[in-house]
C-alpha cells in the first residue's frame, strides 16, 4: 500500500468516527494528532478501527510516540512493508 | 464565578477541613461513632437519597420487602460515612510499614504476579463497595496508579481533596483533563490504571445489564484493554472491621476481539459487571446503592 493510499483510507476512518466534530479534509501530513479532537475513547475507537483495517497491531510504547499524522502514515507504512 | 457561589464553596471548604481536623484529631472509636450518627442523621433527613437507595435495593432484588430495604439502606449509609471517615484516618495512618497490619490481600495467582511485575501497565475496573479509597491506597503499596476521578464542583475543595488524596505512588487524574493519551502513557510505564466503572455516564457510555435492568457505563476500560493488550482485573477492598480490609481481586478478564469493536466493548463491560453484581450481591451492606445506576432509560 502507498503512502496515499495509507493515508486516504486514515482520512475515511476519521469520517467514520462519528463523535469528532472536524472537517477531515483539513487535516494534513503535518496535523498533530491531539489536534483532530479525539477524547481518551475516540482516541481508542480509533487505534482499534486502524488496527483492523489494516490489519496490524499498534504497540503501545508506539502509540504514545506518535505526535503527528505523518508519523502514523510512516509508521503503518513500515508495519504493512515488514 | 459569582461572589456569592465563591462565597459558598469557600463556607463549604471550611466546613470540610473543620471536620477533618476532628476527624484527624480524635480517637477512632470517636470518629466511627459520629461516623455512625452521620449516617442516622443523612439517613433521617436526605430524603431523596434514602427513598433512592430504598428503592435500588428493592429493584436489585437485594431485599424482598420495605422493611428490609430501609435497613439495608441504613447500613448502606453507615457504610458509606464509615469510608469518608476511615480513608481519611488510613491516610495518615497507615503506612508502607505498616499498611499490611490493615489490609490482607486476597489475590488471584496471575493478579499478584501481575502486581509485582513493574514493566507491565495493567488496567484495574473497580466498584462503590467495600472502602475503594483504602484499595487504590494498598494496591499503590505494589505499584504505582493512576485513579480516574470524577472531580467536585466546588473548585476549593477540589484542590484540597486532590491534595490530601495523592501519595508517593497514587496519582488521581480527572475524567476531564483534556490529554486523551494519559491512561496509555501510564500504562506504558508499567503504571496501573483504575477506573471505577459502576456509576451512570452521560457519554462515551454502552448499556449493560446490571441486576437485569439495564445501565450505562462508561466504555473506557475496555477500549483501553482492547487497544493496549493490559491485562485487566477487577479489585476492591471489604471492610472486615475497624480499619482492617481484605483487598480481593477477579480475573484477569479477557475476551477475544472479534473485530466488531461495539460487540467487544459489551461483553468486556458486561463481564466486569456481572462481576461487580456478584459482590454487591454477596456484600450487599456494604455496597453504595445511592447512585441512580439505572438512569436514563425508559421506566427506571
Amino acid at each position: 500500500m502507498t503512502r496515499d493510499q495509507i493515508t486516504e483510507n486514515l482520512r475515511s476512518l476519521l469520517r467514520q468516527q462519528k463523535q469528532l466534530k472536524i472537517d477531515v479534509d483539513k487535516i494534513s501530513p503535518e496535523s498533530r494528532i491531539d489536534a483532530i479532537g479525539f477524547d481518551s475513547i475516540t482516541i481508542l475507537d480509533f487505534v482499534y478501527d486502524l488496527e483492523e483495517r489494516f490489519k496490524v497491531r499498534i504497540e503501545m510504547a508506539d502509540l504514545v510516540s506518535i505526535r503527528h499524522v505523518k508519523d502514523l502514515v510512516g509508521y503503518l507504512e513500515g508495519k504493512l512493508a515488514g | 464565578m459569582s461572589p456569592l457561589l465563591k462565597l459558598g464553596y469557600l463556607i463549604q471548604l471550611v466546613v470540610v477541613q473543620t471536620l477533618l481536623l476532628f476527624i484527624g484529631l480524635a480517637p477512632l472509636s470517636l470518629v466511627l461513632a459520629a461516623a455512625d450518627l452521620g449516617a442516622l442523621l443523612s439517613f433521617t433527613l436526605w430524603r431523596s437519597r434514602r427513598r433512592t437507595t430504598i428503592d435500588n435495593i428493592l429493584k436489585a432484588g437485594i431485599c424482598a420487602d420495605e422493611p428490609a430495604a430501609k435497613r439495608m439502606a441504613l447500613a448502606s449509609f453507615r457504610s458509606f460515612t464509615t469510608l469518608i471517615v476511615e480513608s481519611i484516618v488510613g491516610r495518615r495512618r497507615l503506612t508502607a510499614a505498616n499498611w499490611a497490619d490493615h489490609v490482607a490481600m486476597r489475590l488471584t495467582p496471575e493478579a499478584e504476579a501481575l502486581l509485582r511485575d513493574p514493566r507491565r501497565g495493567l488496567l484495574v475496573a473497580s466498584a462503590h463497595i467495600g472502602n475503594w479509597e483504602v484499595a487504590a491506597h494498598a494496591v499503590s503499596m505494589l505499584k504505582p496508579i493512576t485513579v480516574a476521578f470524577r472531580p467536585f464542583h466546588n473548585p476549593y475543595l477540589e484542590k484540597a481533596a486532590r491534595k490530601r488524596r495523592t501519595g508517593e505512588n497514587l496519582r488521581y487524574v480527572s475524567r476531564e483533563e483534556p490529554n486523551p493519551m494519559r491512561f496509555v502513557e501510564s500504562l506504558t510505564k508499567g503504571e496501573i490504571v483504575a477506573l471505577m466503572i459502576d456509576q451512570h455516564v452521560a457519554r462515551g457510555h454502552v448499556a449493560v445489564q446490571f441486576f437485569g435492568r439495564p445501565a450505562w457505563t462508561t466504555q473506557i476500560l475496555a477500549m483501553l484493554h482492547l487497544t493496549t493488550r493490559a491485562p485487566l482485573l477487577l479489585a476492591f477492598a471489604l471492610r472486615t472491621g475497624p480499619l482492617r480490609y481484605e483487598v480481593r481481586t477477579v480475573g484477569p478478564i479477557e475476551r477475544a476481539r472479534t473485530g466488531d469493536r461495539e460487540k467487544d466493548v459489551l461483553a468486556l463491560t458486561q463481564a466486569l459487571t456481572d462481576e461487580i453484581e456478584k459482590v454487591a450481591r454477596a456484600y450487599p451492606e456494604q455496597y453504595m446503592w445511592g447512585h441512580r445506576r439505572w438512569k436514563g432509560f425508559p421506566g427506571q
